[in-house]
């Protein structure tokens, strides 16, 4: 009933017999499934065809879609930038990278942001780092990989105190300030992880003792890093 | 019997004086008689005592006496009376069952008084002149039965109903005389029936797993999650009918249990081989019937309390279950239900499964009327579950999840901790039915007018930063499904036809998923049973045409991103053929054959991304073609009285299986997929041929009257046709051997009853190591053991039973296959659950 009356598109006619027809259509409302529709709608109680249509957008608030890296030199020069960035999120389009070239025998101070550019700048999800840092007490970051060591070295520029009051245990560090000094000409991977370390059964995760092994991971993008 | 004409209209005739009820007298003299027939009529068995003070004449003696030897010095003429008894054909008594007493009145047009039939089965006419009288027996399920009798002299009568589907009655006597009854009762289909029985003593346990017992069972466990699956095919390939409708959820999730109350349940049938013509076309691996009991007739209240204990999680569960007639209204009946769990964290045998807390709270009510010719049944049910899921099972890439698989317990454990808070992640599940049965028996046959409506809400909440409130996935789903059924039947054939609609809404909110859709589906089907003296053939065909529309924003734009809409159809055609032969009384042979056809299931069009709880990424195809399935089912038991065999084999080709499988790059490495939390290997589901082939079988021995041994094996191989590459979580090979000791009575205890069992499953060697996370687990044996008995037992149906079940008894460390818990923890251990039902 619903099927004949639909227009063949030459692409159904491919289709293998058991599938009447598969086509997109931008709007479809046929006089007939409206007619079905307000008669179920009787049983439906809250039926609104309105929000069914018109679907809510996806929940944004734990997206994060891009990473930027920004290496100030100590002592002046032009910031290095280095950045992931996966603009619809984890399905769809893959990814884009770019990665990070310092100079030996520099040290910079590294600055981390994350955002959700799945929504508009002016939302509040837009800037997801707001919320990693009001919730200082509960994330890491990390810092690995195989040019950690040979390469360059790290160390955290910022404690949960900088972010709000430090309500729980001792004042740990978060990670999204730090210090970067490239030691020696090389390259290899350089790995930005976000750790959630939310309390278990009221007992805090994240302590003096903690490693990347704990919570769970909001974020983890490897970099290619390279010392010239 | 009668022949179907003749049945229905004397059915006919017989709903018209209904509405009249008359006078119960042939002759004059039965005065007294006249004025107390209609209370007769609808009045309990206790109510015959006014018949018998209106005849003095007549002492119980009397009426006892057998038909062989009638009384020297006769009653009166109008005095006399029919007793006796209504039963199956293993003399059992008949739940329900309206006994009528036919004769022709005075007019010369047919008449009848309706006669209360006890629980034990007897039944005692009012008193009656000699003549000609009918005896009308009707009970669901079994066939009508009409009896003429002469009456001179009080006359016992026994009147025996023939199960509806049955080509015979199941023969009594040897050990197993309740499974051949249970394959009889479902006619030509293959299967095995859990009746209340059975289902008592699982009380308090999720539907997956109080079904385990049946031979080719499984669940796929999540901790607090069990999903029923059968001959390894589970979720939305193996349709769940609860009180004749599909249960409609978000079926295709690995971590959604069936939100169906196994307290709702009178009896569950498990069907193993094509159940696709009347439930639907896509029941490729059979289905799970849930069955309500049926309403009462008669005035009267009784009722059950179970309540339930058990120490693993320190559960408790309490039910209630209240049923009763309608004084002054026969044919009327209600039944109102209810039961609440609480449950806190399972505990390993080393550590406690922390947040695997439930509470549930679930009830149902439901009033109808019903006699031979009509019936209406109006019920509302409410499923509530909220659940814990373990903290273990964080969503986490891969990197740390092939991490935390090389660890022996989960990470984090020291402070994993015992108790009754729900907390993040966790689920919220609510299941609403609100349904109407209606049947009318026409001159045509039997018209069945049937409408449900089903709410599902689900809310997943997962553990995401504190200042978020509200669940991350949160699906509403509305379902309106109606059918109109029409029931033919000769002496020896039944034949229905059948019309369906359904109107489905889904709505989704939350991270990224699966698109809101509306579905539209409409099918007709046929079906066709004949019996023969010894054997009885079934074949049936449906057609399904399913138009659905989905609507899914864009990821990029928030409230502005764009809306994709998509529109799908399908036709899903099925075929089904079933004989069953019983080729001696000891022999039975059921043979079944069908052809299925299954559209693809949302997330198998739609998921795009990591799916929670496993480092892997999911993506959907809208290209997938519908699954069609053709499938062979053998079915052969063999009784004796020291033992019964019974042997069920199975096929399946499933073409254009569709299966989630890991996308190889060109060196068959499997593909990984970059985002922002790391690289996941990417699963695609896809179109395979798949093959399946299996095996359950189950020895009964029984040396001697009180002691039973129960042998079980179920085997299945699945592979992919063409490549013979294995198929992922098929249950590994399953040995179990209960050995039960029970008595009819032991001193105060009637029907005690002590067990042990031994259960083996094997490690599943046959898999493909890139298709999963782990290899499999290896093989592990449990030990159990129950014990029960009623222990009070009255005449007015007053009962107090008691079961005791002490599962994994030597607190074995272990971890299951078919278990996602698998990749981070033990399963939970030693369990001792306490079990009472008291009847009144």
């Amino acid at each position: 009933m619903i099927i004949m009356s639909q227009e063949s598109t030459g692409a159904a006619d491919d289709l293998p017999p058991m599938i009447l027809s598969r086509f997109q259509v931008s709007r479809y409302t046929h006089p007939m499934s409206t007619a079905l529709a307000c008669l179920s709608a009787v049983f439906l109680a809250a039926c609104g065809e309105e929000d069914l249509e018109n679907p809510a957008p996806d929940n944004a608030e734990e997206v994060i879609t891009t990473l930027k890296l920004t290496f100030t030199p100590e002592g002046g020069g032009a910031a290095i930038n280095a950045e992931f960035k996966d603009a619809d999120g984890d399905g769809g389009a893959a990814p884009t990278q770019t990665p990070i070239n310092l100079t030996a025998g520099t040290t910079y101070t590294l600055e981390l942001e994350l955002l959700n550019e799945t929504v508009s700048p002016d939302d509040e999800e837009y800037v997801i780092g707001d919320e990693v840092r009001g919730e200082a007490e509960e994330h890491q970051l990390f810092f690995t990989g195989t040019a950690i060591g040979p390469v360059v070295t790290h160390a955290y520029a910022d404690k949960e105190s900088d972010y709000g009051a430090n309500a729980v245990g001792a004042d740990l560090p978060l990670g999204m300030k730090g210090t970067v000094t490239a030691t020696a000409a090389g390259m290899g991977t350089f790995i930005v992880t976000l750790k959630h370390q939310p309390p278990v059964n009221g007992a805090p995760v994240k302590s003096a003792t903690s490693t990347i092994a704990d919570g769970g991971t909001d974020l983890e993008v490897t970099f290619q890093l390279t010392v010239q | 019997m009668l022949s179907l004409m003749t049945r229905i209209a004397a059915q006919r005739r017989l709903r018209s004086a209904h509405s009249r009820v008359r006078c119960a007298c042939l002759v004059s003299a039965g005065l007294s008689l006249c004025l107390h027939s209609p209370l007769i009529a609808q009045e309990p068995p206790a109510q015959a005592a006014p018949a018998e003070e209106a005849t003095p004449e007549v002492a119980p003696s009397d009426v006892l006496t057998p038909e062989a030897t009638p009384p020297l010095d006769a009653p009166p003429a109008c005095a006399l009376l029919i007793s006796g008894a209504v039963g199956d054909a293993d003399g059992r008594p008949i739940k329900d069952v309206q006994l009528l007493i036919v004769f022709l009145n005075a007019e010369g047009e047919e008449d009848f008084v309706e006669v209360h039939v006890s629980e034990d089965g007897s039944y005692r006419s009012p008193a009656l002149c000699a003549g000609v009288y009918w005896l009308e027996a009707s009970a669901l399920g079994f066939k009508q039965r009409r009896e003429q009798l002469t009456l001179s002299a009080n006359i016992t009568h026994r009147l025996t109903l023939v199960r509806e589907r049955a080509s015979r009655p199941p023969t009594s006597g040897g050990a197993a005389t309740k499974t051949r009854a249970q394959t009889h009762d479902l006619g030509a289909q293959i299967g095995d029936a859990l009746d209340e029985r059975e289902l008592d003593r699982k009380r308090g346990v999720p539907l997956g797993e109080a079904i385990k017992g049946v031979g080719g069972v499984r669940a796929i466990e999540t901790g607090t999650v069990s999903k029923p699956m059968l001959h390894g095919i589970h979720s939305q390939r193996l349709p769940i009918i609860v009180d004749g409708f599909r249960h409609e959820a978000q079926s295709w999730g690995l971590d959604h249990s069936p939100e169906v109350d196994p307290f709702s349940a009178q009896r569950i049938v498990v069907l193993k081989g094509s159940a696709g013509v009347r439930y639907g076309a896509d029941g490729v691996g059979g289905a799970l019937v849930v069955e309500p009991p049926p309403l009462p007739r008669e005035p009267g209240v009784d009722g059950a309390l179970y309540a339930i204990g058990a120490t693993n999680g320190r559960q408790g569960t309490l039910g209630l279950a209240l049923r009763g007639g309608i004084p002054g209204a026969t044919g009327w009946g209600w039944r109102v239900q209810g039961n609440a769990k609480k449950a806190g964290a399972l505990q390993t045998p080393e550590y406690v499964l922390d947040n695997t807390g439930a509470e549930e709270l679930n009830g149902s009510a439901s009033v109808g009327y019903r006699d031979t010719t009509r019936g209406l049944r109006l019920t509302y049910g409410r499923f509530n579950n909220n659940l814990g899921v373990f903290t273990g099972l964080v969503s986490d890439n891969a990197n740390q999840f092939n991490e935390q698989i090389a660890l022996d317990k989960p990470r984090g454990v020291e402070r994993y901790r015992f108790d009754y808070d729900l907390e993040r992640p966790r689920q919220e599940v609510d299941h609403t039915t609100i349904a109407a049965h209606s049947f009318l028996s026409t001159s045509l046959g039997r018209l069945s007018l049937n409408a449900a409506y089903q709410h599902n809400a689900r809310k997943e909440y997962d553990l995401v930063r504190s200042d978020i409130e509200g669940p991350q996935l949160d699906f509403d789903l509305r379902t309106f499904d109606n059918e109109l059924l029409l029931d033919i039947s000769g002496a020896s054939w039944i034949s229905s036809f059948g019309a369906t609609f359904k109107y489905q809404e889904n709505r989704f909110q939350g991270r990224r998923l699966i698109p809101n859709y509306r579905t539209y589906a409409g099918s007709a089907f046929g079906m066709f049973h004949y019996l023969f003296e010894d054997a009885e053939l079934e074949i049936g065909a449906r057609a399904d045409l399913i138009s659905t529309e989905t609507f899914q924003r864009e990821a990029v734009g928030g409230d502005n991103a764009p809306i994709e809409t998509n529109e799908l159809s399908f036709f899903t055609p099925s075929v089904v053929a079933g004989a069953h032969w019983e080729a001696t009384d000891a022999l039975d042979f059921k043979l079944g054959a069908a052809l299925t056809t299954r559209a693809p299931s949302i997330n198998e069009l739609f998921i795009d991304g990591v799916s929670q709880g496993l480092a892997a990424f999911e993506r959907g195809d809208l290209q997938l073609d519908s699954e069609r399935g053709y499938a062979a089912t053998l079915d052969a038991s063999w009784t004796r009285d020291l033992f019964q065999l019974r042997a069920t084999g199975y096929a399946k080709l499933i073409h254009d299986y569709i299966y989630l499988a890991p996308e190889l790059d060109a060196q068959g490495e499997v593909q990984v997929r970059l985002t922002s939390n790391g690289g996941f290997p990417s699963f695609v589901y896809r179109n395979i041929d798949a093959q399946l082939l299996g095996f359950d079988g189950q020895l009964t021995l029984t040396p001697l009257k009180w002691l039973a041994l129960d042998l079980k094996a179920s085997v299945i191989r699945a592979q992919e046709v063409g490549t013979g590459q294995r198929l992922v979580y098929i249950p590994p090979d399953y040995y179990e051997q209960t050995l039960t000791l029970k008595r009819g009575k032991l001193g105060p205890l009637r029907a005690p009853y002590i067990a042990a069992s031994h259960a083996y499953t094997a490690e599943q060697t046959r898999v493909e190591l890139r298709a999963d996370f782990a290899p499999p687990p290896p093989g592990y044996s449990l030990l159990g053991a129950s014990a029960g008995a009623t222990l009070y037992e009255d005449e007015d149906g007053a009962s107090l039973g008691v079961d005791i079940e002490l599962k994994n008894a030597l607190d074995t460390r272990y971890r299951s296959y078919l278990s996602r818990l698998r990749y981070f923890s033990d399963e939970p251990g030693r369990d001792l659950v306490l079990r009472l039902k008291g009847t009144f």
